[in-house]
């Protein structure tokens, strides 16, 4: 908003890719041929800005963008006038640049299911090839990235990242997943004792 | 919403609510566990579900198998001290009367008397628990039982390191009364593994060969063996020696040499119960979940006993006994005894042993690359302690395999880790002529697995797909299947139109029927066994003979 319109249109990606003109930026420099930018397809390709939190620029498509609910809201919100780059305040560079991976990948994909009871959800831990290798990436990534899905309140990606994790513990021992995770073991004998007690019954 | 943090973030930092998706995808046992990490996790410890049979026995069962043992035992030793009337377990082999081991033995198979399966003791000892806690209250309530009828609702025995009974127990004067040979029978008709012999007449299960000669069995190998465990005179330790006192009996000229088969498959069995699962059709990922032959066949009626735990509660989880879950299992089928007859049955099948079934946990997993490109299989199976599995293979095979000389060890890169396009451009080279089928190719697609599934692969008609069962029938349609490609989908999905038009060639088919007993198995085995399952860098066997 700060700067001018000509200034945001010589404007590029940080990513290196051309950041096409928003059709409110083309709208307020008053060129009428470019308005024809707006129809649905050339809606779709229409670019945006997010601003990572340590202040790093990210074109990105309006339709890859929109796969975060949080940020959809924020457009409906702000209407079509909305040309500064968007502050993402909690998600880094990196991090960013792997959700709006992700998002490019699914962009295509349908709406997830308004109906989210966890009993559908429990059936399976099936991860698709694609998203196995997306979310190949060390452990703190990995919870980064499904914080980032559940800021920016992207279902889909927060389920495939739970679903991750929960791979990660099945079929382990306590022993195993304290491993996995660098869990420190707190019980003290006694509380073990205890928790033993408790169900020793079962071999009485 | 919570808002992710700048600083480097573990798993403990997970926002509760975050967490709590991740508590959705667990299972009891798994939530159990998880509980049991840390201080700070106690809270997750589940409920039992309403509905659960004996939840609450379970759910306790589950969580001491995951405690460390106690500080003040000591289980490195299984051998028996006094006697063990009170637990209501046989403390003497029933079959060659040798004192065993007590559960604590950390080498101990248990036989289950209900299956004829060996089971190792961290699958079998909630199904021991459990069944001694019911028994004592029998015990209780009835006081004048017959010890010996409550025993065998355990197990029949126990085989580990100190004792396995000797593999001529039944080539011996008066074994036809021998316990082991009435019980045989019993698990051979309710067998949950039922199949023929001829099933094992493959090279796909080509373990070795066995030395043969009159000699040999009438002066055992293990006779210079026995090491000086606690073992009695019945008793043949497993001794590693052995493989070196065969190279010498090799250089014996009179000596004769059969195949030794074992046939090897993959389950999935409930944790309760020990049982096969069986699958859902309701559940939308039967494909992603492993269907074997067996379940279908449960599916289908035609089979003995399968899990039936919790059957209310699997409308929701299509798997096993809520509480306890389910494991992947590798099952063996090992012949473990001599058959008095065998010397002179010279006739096909070849031999009709003894056989018994040992089931070692196997775990699922992304398959590695090879030469940095995605294996043909996506996943493949894993032992979970690979080296307590081939001790217990080593275990139940005993002395037989003593006398059995091995396969050489696996290579590295086999041919079913080559890529399908490339298996398809092999095939390519064995032409099918007119209507025949070709020799070549038909050898080479009986031959090996990974061969028939790349024919199929390039061949399939996506949409329609149809479930094997034995014998080549087509069982039923399912129209619903994933195409994902694991191996799982393999034990599904068949192409229906490969199958009618390669059935239906009559000159074809009088091959096939020439040729049942090899196709037959073959086709069995592509059914029960997925793809590539056995094909694991740890636990490796050739399937191309």
């Amino acid at each position: 908003m700060g700067l001018s319109a000509s200034r945001q249109i010589e404007t590029t990606a940080i990513s290196g890719h051309l950041a096409f003109p928003t059709t409110a930026q083309l709208h307020h420099i008053n060129l009428p041929v470019f308005r024809q930018l707006s129809t649905p397809t050339a809606v779709n390709m229409t670019n945006m800005k997010l601003l990572s939190s340590d202040n790093v620029e990210i074109s990105v498509e309006k339709d890859v963008a929109e796969r975060s609910v949080l940020i959809k809201n924020m457009l409906e919100d702000v209407g079509e006038t909305m040309d500064a780059p968007i502050p993402i305040p909690n998600v880094n560079e990196a991090v960013l640049r792997k959700v709006i991976e992700w998002c490019e990948h699914h962009r295509n994909d349908p709406p997830p299911p308004a109906d989210d009871d966890s009993d559908s959800r429990k059936k399976s831990t099936d991860i698709e090839e694609w998203d196995q290798k997306f979310m190949q990436v060390d452990q703190e990534m990995l919870f980064e990235i499904i914080l980032a899905a559940n800021y920016l309140d992207i279902k889909p990606l927060l389920d495939v990242g739970c679903k991750t994790v929960a791979n990660m513990i099945k079929g382990k021992s306590p022993e195993e997943i304290r491993k996995t995770f660098n869990i420190q073991n707190d019980f003290t004998p006694e509380e073990e004792d205890q928790i033993r007690r408790e169900n020793e019954w079962a071999e009485e | 919403m919570q808002t992710p943090d700048t600083d480097r973030i573990s798993f403990t930092d997970i926002p509760s609510d975050i967490f709590a998706f991740v508590l959705d995808y667990l299972s009891f046992r798994d939530l159990i566990s998880l509980s049991l990490t840390t201080r700070g996790l106690r809270y997750i410890q589940p409920r039992v579900p309403n509905g659960a049979e004996d939840g609450k026995l379970c759910s306790a069962l589950v969580t001491l198998s995951f405690l460390p043992p106690r500080r003040t035992q000591d289980s490195s030793t299984g051998a028996r001290e006094g006697t063990s009337a009170d637990s209501g377990c046989p403390d003497q082999c029933p079959y060659c009367q040798h004192t065993l081991c007590t559960a604590d033995c950390e080498t101990s198979l248990f036989l289950d008397s209900a299956t004829g399966v060996f089971f190792p003791r961290s699958l079998y000892l909630a199904k021991l628990k459990r069944s001694l806690g019911t028994k004592r209250k029998t015990r209780g309530k009835r006081k004048n039982s017959d010890c010996k009828n409550i025993n065998k609702s355990c197990y029949s025995t126990i085989w580990c390191e100190h004792h396995r009974c000797p593999s001529d127990l039944l080539a011996r004067p008066g074994a036809e009364n021998n316990v082991f040979i009435r019980e045989y029978n019993i698990w051979s008709l309710r067998s949950i593994y039922e199949d023929d012999l001829s099933y094992l007449v493959r090279h796909r299960w080509l373990a070795g060969q066995k030395l043969q000669s009159p000699h040999v069995l009438s002066h055992p190998v293990h006779a210079s063996s026995v090491s000086g465990s606690s073992a009695g005179s019945n008793a043949i330790a497993v001794n590693e020696e052995n493989p070196k006192r065969l190279r010498d009996l090799q250089s014996t000229a009179s000596l004769e040499y059969t195949p030794v088969y074992e046939k090897v498959f993959y389950d999935k069995i409930c944790r309760h119960c020990l049982l096969v699962v069986p699958p859902s059709y309701g559940h939308t990922s039967n494909a992603a979940l492993g269907i074997t032959l067996r379940s279908l066949r449960v599916l289908h009626g035609r089979s003995p006993p399968a899990c039936q735990c919790d059957p209310e509660i699997r409308k929701k989880w299509p798997q096993s006994c809520v509480c306890c879950g389910h494991v992947s299992v590798r099952v063996t089928k090992v012949e473990v005894f001599d058959d008095p007859r065998q010397l002179t049955a010279r006739l096909q099948p070849p031999r009709q042993g003894f056989w018994l079934h040992l089931a070692t946990e196997y775990y699922m997993a992304p398959a590695p690359k090879i030469y940095g490109q995605p294996p043909p299989e996506g996943k493949r199976m894993y032992p979970v302690d690979a080296v307590k599995a081939a001790r217990h293979l080593q275990i139940v095979r005993g002395t037989t395999w003593d006398r059995i000389i091995p396969l050489p060890p696996p290579s590295r890169l086999g041919i079913h880790d080559l890529p399908h396009a490339v298996l398809n451009r092999i095939l390519g080279y064995l032409p099918a002529h007119g209507v025949h089928i070709d020799e070549n190719l038909k050898s080479a697609l009986l031959a090996s697995n990974c061969f028939l599934k790349s024919w199929l692969e390039a061949r399939r008609t996506p949409g329609q797909l149809w479930v094997m069962s034995p014998g080549v029938q087509l069982v039923s349609s399912l129209n619903t299947v994933n195409h994902e490609r694991t191996n799982d989908d393999w034990e599904l999905i068949w192409d229906t139109s490969f199958w009618e038009r390669w059935w239906h060639r009559d000159a074809v088919r009088a091959g096939f029927e020439d040729n049942l007993t090899l196709a037959t198995p073959d086709v069995r085995w592509v059914a029960t066994h997925p793809p590539g399952f056995e094909e694991t860098q740890d636990d490796h066997r050739p399937d191309y003979g």
